[in-house]
């Protein structure tokens, strides 16, 4: 059985497409087949992100109503072996899924020997989001560390609860998991933008990792590439970290707190909140 | 607050955030739970009280809340501070009209447990 892995945050344009694009690229690196579907429909992006977008014929949308069969239609990665996509529809409209239909996809996914099943999904709580949800055993919350992501992260939990097949049917809740992206260490630590802690508090689900906001996400997008195959910048380290934490490895997070700087530079700028907190 | 905040810049807003995103995500879980009719019935209660009252939406919440003795429904009203236009002297009213300031109209209902 094919592990089903959702990457949601409610609120839009936080990163779920480039931490999905990541996660499948690192779990294929790590060896594991796997495949990643974009339910954006009618806003696909995830092809771009991973830079097959040349390569698309059919999508999720023509599997489901049975126009084009899953071999056609999934993607094989040129650079990472085991990596595959399974692309949204640009141009049908969001009714075109239905849950029955996404269950054979996922189901037939399992038989065909894929270990992992990373799902893409659109913003918002509405039925695209709920799709993409569904079938999961796993979510991973995208939050940015900003007032509105939160708090729609903290929406999202509550779906994840409610809404998926493994909540309906009673079965072992969702693992859910979180992964605070955009970071920036230096201005939490001075207090302009919410900390890690503060999120987890606020939260109150388990740490998967931190991606710190990084000039090497647009570079790598420009390109096509996920970032994580570009594992000695910053973001691309931070997701193979990720991945391999998912799949049990023990590390420690990094990017929580500001890069040590020398005594000088310390000494003139804003110091840490936790130094002054009253 | 430490004697040495004046250290911190002046957009160390992340405290805020957090205290803002505490009352409203532990609102939300409240009225998340079953209760989709909440909205509706704010509506509602707002239009019965408009009737006697000058109001605004913002003023009326209406809550669920988990106790011991099961739920307990909340109803919220706060009333304007003031009549905007004190009716003309002629017209006095033979009635003691309060004058408090802020006044406030709550109520709390046992919701039956099913
Ligand atoms: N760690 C990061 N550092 C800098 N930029 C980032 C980072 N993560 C994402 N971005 C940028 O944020 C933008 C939105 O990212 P992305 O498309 O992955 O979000 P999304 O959640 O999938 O959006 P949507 O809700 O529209 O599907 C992109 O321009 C991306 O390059
Ligand atoms: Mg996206």
């Amino acid at each position: 059985m094919a592990k089903v892995i959702v990457v949601t945050s409610g609120k839009g344009g936080v990163g779920k497409t480039t931490t999905s694009a990541s996660i499948a690229a690192g779990m294929a690196l790590e060896g594991y087949k796997t495949v990643a579907i974009d339910f954006d429909v009618g806003l696909r992006n995830l092809d771009l992100v991973m830079g097959c977008e040349r390569r698309v014929v059919y999508d999720l949308v023509s599997v489901v109503k049975g126009e084009a069969s899953l071999r056609q239609a999934l993607i094989r990665d040129k650079r990472v072996e085991n990596l595959h996509i399974l692309p949204a529809s640009q141009t049908r409209d969001k009714e075109a899924l239905d849950l029955e239909g996404v269950g054979r996809v996922v189901k037939e996914l399992g038989t065909m020997g894929f270990d992992y099943v990373v799902c893409d999904s659109p913003a918002g709580i509405e039925k695209g989001a709920q799709l993409a949800m569904y079938y999961a055993d796993e979510a991973i919350v995208v939050t940015n560390p900003e007032v509105s992501s939160v708090r729609d992260s903290d929406r999202i939990l509550g779906l994840l609860d409610a809404k998926t097949q493994r909540a309906i049917e009673g079965r072992e809740p969702i693992k859910t998991h979180l992964l605070v992206t955009r970071y920036s260490p230096a201005r939490a630590a001075s207090g302009e933008m919410l900390s890690v802690d503060d999120i987890l508090e606020l939260l109150g689900i388990e740490l998967l990792g931190v991606i710190p906001e990084s000039q090497a996400v647009l570079n790598a997008s420009n390109q096509g590439a996920p970032v994580v195959l570009e594992s000695e910048t910053d973001a691309g380290g931070a997701y193979l970290d990720v991945v391999k934490r998912f799949v049990g490895e023990a590390l420690p997070h990094r990017f929580l707190e500001p890069e040590k700087r020398g005594f000088f530079s310390r000494f003139f700028s804003p110091s840490p909140r936790s130094a002054f907190a009253g | 607050m430490g004697m040495f905040d004046f250290l911190k810049p002046r957009s160390a807003t992340a405290a805020i955030a957090k205290d803002r995103l505490q009352i409203i995500v532990a609102r939300e879980r409240r009225v998340g739970v079953g209760a989709s009719y909440l909205p509706q019935l704010q509506q509602e209660l707002l239009a019965v009280v408009a009737k006697y009252e000058k109001l605004d939406l913002d003023l009326v919440t209406v809550n669920v809340e988990q106790r011991d003795d099961g739920e307990v429904l909340e109803l919220n009203v706060v009333l304007p501070e003031e009549r905007q236009a004190p009716p003309p002297p002629t017209t006095r009213k033979k009635k003691r009209r309060k004058k408090k300031r802020g006044r406030h109209l709550a109520a709390a209902a046992n919701l039956a447990t099913s």
